[in-house]
């Protein structure tokens, strides 16, 4: 009987460096196939580790994207080895230091959807499911909402995406992929003795961006990535050393900029994305969070989560 | 496998009801080709206007209507731009023309149609350039982050001013007083491309007349450096020529006269050639011969350019087209600067490549 | 330019305008469909704005911020 090999797991990692190499290779996230070529062994380590829950495809008939991490054709190959990745053969950003391959292929990936999936409402934001409901998390690097979004993720929730919240315009639904969270400095330390069962890319170093790795996400969240979820709270966590968890509601009005402003299509998007972004307000309530301990914040997304009512009466718009 | 993906993008862009034999696989490459070439949007309005959506495979229909959002986005921008710059120029009276995709969107010619703008190119009579400048940065453009060398090149060698940036929205515009730079063997007295320029209608802008704006296509296409955009300025051309000679059946021969007063034939004459090639495009047997005959020197040529005309991807790849990229490269900086000037500049454009961070856009 | 018959929220179908507006109890928010501006407003700046766009403003009370921020809006007239 021929082996099962519907998961990237069913692959052993030498098979899964040779389909790799040879750009037969497609991994399914949420909705969307993509199909890779690299002949890293570092990144098909990682894919094997990181994405060994996910669905496999080898030379399916139609991938969504087609990606490449490879060495640059650059001078600097001889003596400083770098990365490039490459969507169908174009290399939308410089190279980086060969040893952070696999996080490039996560970031490149990232970057595709972002740039080319305007069939939806994209956001900058982290985003978790409970009960069929979701909660956003806007915001900056350096916000602390990656910590968040990890932590939650293990406790109680599940994790639709960490960089890329996803809405489909006429139903405000959001999408999963669950895939691999991105950790930085800190924040590893602390994910790893909150969650020690968690499986982790190697740790590289960057100038710019310090420590960073990548966590495999819990086997429930790929488990139901084709489950979408309907928005319910958008939260702007903040990260302070020391303090005590507070929650704050936030004016809709106030609300409304800084979610534009971290949407990747929000101009694209022209008055739709003004009106996905209306309607999203109508039917959410707004937080500011503040804390400092994760035990503190799984506290009260559990209070969230449990007392979630109808969101408060809103006035109607008008038009003139 | 390699050729034919490239002809059933080529097929699907002119006969998009052909899209139900295609099977998935096909969709794969078709696809990719189509994001390579900045197709994408132009496919999506060609399969949108046959009304054929439902019909499409279910893994395709989010990548049209992601290309049809954008596009929709694209043209609205344009137009904003626009408005923005007829604010700004307004005091000066002076002429004002649109050039390339911003004078399609405005003219509402198919052309326009699934484009990805980059920069709103304007033309303007060359005594006025100061003034305009000027008018420009008063209303919140700046010369963006030019090193000193290229904008010397622009000011002094070529056609136009240094880009220039928007401080606030971040577009960009480039500031024509002629369509080739001062130093090409033949650039054309832009006087008469800004005589023969059309008002238009409810806009303090105008646009080349038919005639001129295809000649300027054609002189772009051929006298530009990097053939990236090739293929789908070759198909602008054939929307431009489509649409021009069923508004008017005398515009065969007045497109070959003009281009021959205008001292440009030779890039139609290429033009025609290669929309017979590539696009299999009905140029008119009369024009073919009026534009003048294939030569040897066409035949020769067709090696550099037909690969050119390849999308820059995988797929169709070979190291023929590679070669073929990049003498043309080097072929379009001949057309414009004398070769001594041009050592110089290619030599400091490579190294500058190598280590200047580059910005791209989104597909 | 601009789109027709545009619709917030729960208005009744209104001729061509020029703005997409959505109130909220502190403010509003408005998309400018000639320029593709946004704007968000504070409950006071708001009600200027309507009283601008529905006529029936008194110009000559309104604050010099006020007069400025519809300029602004206003841009290409």
């Amino acid at each position: 009987m021929a082996p099962r090999r519907e998961k990237i797991g069913d692959l052993d990692v030498s098979e899964l460096r040779d389909m790799l190499a040879r750009g037969e290779l497609a991994i399914r996230t949420g909705p969307l196939t993509f199909r890779i070529q690299c002949d890293f062994p570092d990144v098909a380590a990682s894919i094997h580790s990181l994405y060994a829950a996910h669905p496999v495809l080898i030379r399916p008939d139609f991938a969504d994207f087609h990606v490449a991490v490879r060495s640059p054709h650059n001078l600097r190959r001889w003596f400083r080895p770098q990365a490039e990745f490459f969507i169908d053969g174009d290399p939308p950003f410089e190279p980086l230091p060969r040893d952070q391959a696999p996080a490039l292929l996560e970031w490149g990936m990232n970057w595709t959807i972002a740039a080319s999936c305007h069939q939806w409402f994209s956001i900058h934001a982290a985003s978790l499911e409970r009960n069929g409901r979701a909660v956003i998390f806007p915001a900056p690097p350096g916000s602390g909402k990656s910590t968040l979004c990890a932590a939650l993720a293990w406790r109680g929730w599940r994790l639709l995406s960490d960089e890329l919240t996803l809405l489909d315009p006429d139903t405000l639904r959001a999408n999963a992929l669950a895939r691999p969270i991105n950790l930085k400095n800190a924040s590893i330390e602390l994910l790893r003795s909150f969650s020690p069962d968690a499986e982790w890319s190697p740790e590289t170093y960057d100038t710019s961006k310090g420590w960073v790795a990548h966590m495999r996400p819990p086997a429930g969240s790929v488990a139901r990535m084709h489950e979408q979820a309907m928005p319910r709270w958008i939260v702007f966590p903040r990260y302070v050393p020391d303090a005590e968890p507070m929650l704050t509601p936030r004016s809709k009005t106030a609300t409304f900029m800084p979610i534009a402003e971290n949407a990747f299509n929000y101009g694209t998007l022209g008055r739709t994305g003004f009106e996905v972004i209306t309607r999203l307000l109508d039917q959410c309530d707004c937080y500011d969070f503040i804390y400092s301990r994760l035990e503190d914040a799984i506290e009260v997304f559990d209070w969230i989560a449990e007392s979630d009512q109808e969101p408060r009466q809103v006035s109607s718009g008008g038009g003139t | 496998m390699k050729v034919t993906c490239f002809h059933l993008l080529i097929q699907l862009l002119n006969a998009p009801e052909r899209e139900v034999g295609l099977s998935l696989a096909d969709w794969d490459r078709v696809l990719r080709l189509a994001r390579r070439s900045n197709l994408m949007g132009r496919l999506a309005e060609s399969l949108e206007a046959c009304s054929v959506r439902e019909r499409l495979p279910a893994q395709v229909q989010p990548h049209m209507a992601a290309a049809l959002a954008l596009s929709a986005h694209q043209s609205q921008a344009i137009i904003w731009e626009a408005r923005h710059i007829a604010a700004a120029l307004a005091p000066l009276n002076t002429r004002v023309v649109l050039l390339k995709g911003a004078a399609y969107a405005a003219a509402k010619l198919k052309a326009a149609r699934g484009r990805l703008y980059g920069d709103v190119d304007i033309l303007v009579p060359e005594p006025q350039l100061p003034e305009v400048e000027a008018a420009m940065m008063l209303h919140g453009w700046t010369a963006g982050h030019i090193d000193p060398y290229d904008d010397r090149y622009y000011r002094r060698w070529m056609h136009e001013l240094p880009p220039m940036v928007h401080l606030k929205r971040g577009t960009v515009v480039d500031v024509h007083h002629n369509i080739l730079p001062r130093t090409a063997r033949n650039a054309p007295l832009a006087e008469r491309l800004l005589q023969a320029a059309v008002a238009l209608p409810d806009s303090p802008f105008a646009v080349l007349a038919p005639c001129d704006m295809v000649v300027h296509s054609a002189t772009h296409l051929f006298h530009e450096g990097e053939l990236g955009n090739g293929l789908r300025d070759l198909l602008d051309l054939a929307d431009l020529m489509t649409e021009f000679s069923m508004r008017d059946p005398a515009f065969w021969p007045a497109l070959t006269t003009r281009a021959r007063e205008l001292g440009l034939l030779w890039p139609l004459r290429l033009a025609f050639r290669y929309l017979v090639q590539v696009l299999d495009f009905p140029v008119p047997p009369e024009a073919l011969v009026d534009a003048g005959a294939g030569s040897m020197a066409d035949r020769l040529r067709d090696m550099l350019y037909l690969p050119g005309f390849r999308p820059d991807h995988p797929l169709c790849a070979s190291p023929a087209t590679a070669i073929a990229k990049s003498l043309l490269y080097l072929r379009g900086h001949m057309l414009r600067m004398p070769p001594g000037l041009l050592l110089a500049h290619l030599g400091r454009k490579g190294w500058m490549h190598l280590y200047k961070s580059s910005s791209r856009t989104a597909v | 330019m601009t789109e027709p018959s545009v619709v917030a929220s729960l208005a009744e179908v209104q001729p061509p305008t020029r703005y997409l507006i959505h109130e909220w109890i502190d403010g509003c928010v408005v998309f400018d469909l000639d320029t593709g501006d946004t704007h968000a407003l504070d409950a006071t700046m708001a009600k200027h704005f309507r009283a601008r766009h529905e006529g029936g403003a008194d110009e000559a009370a309104m604050p010099d911020s006020a007069h400025a921020l519809l300029a602004q809006m206003d841009l290409l007239g």
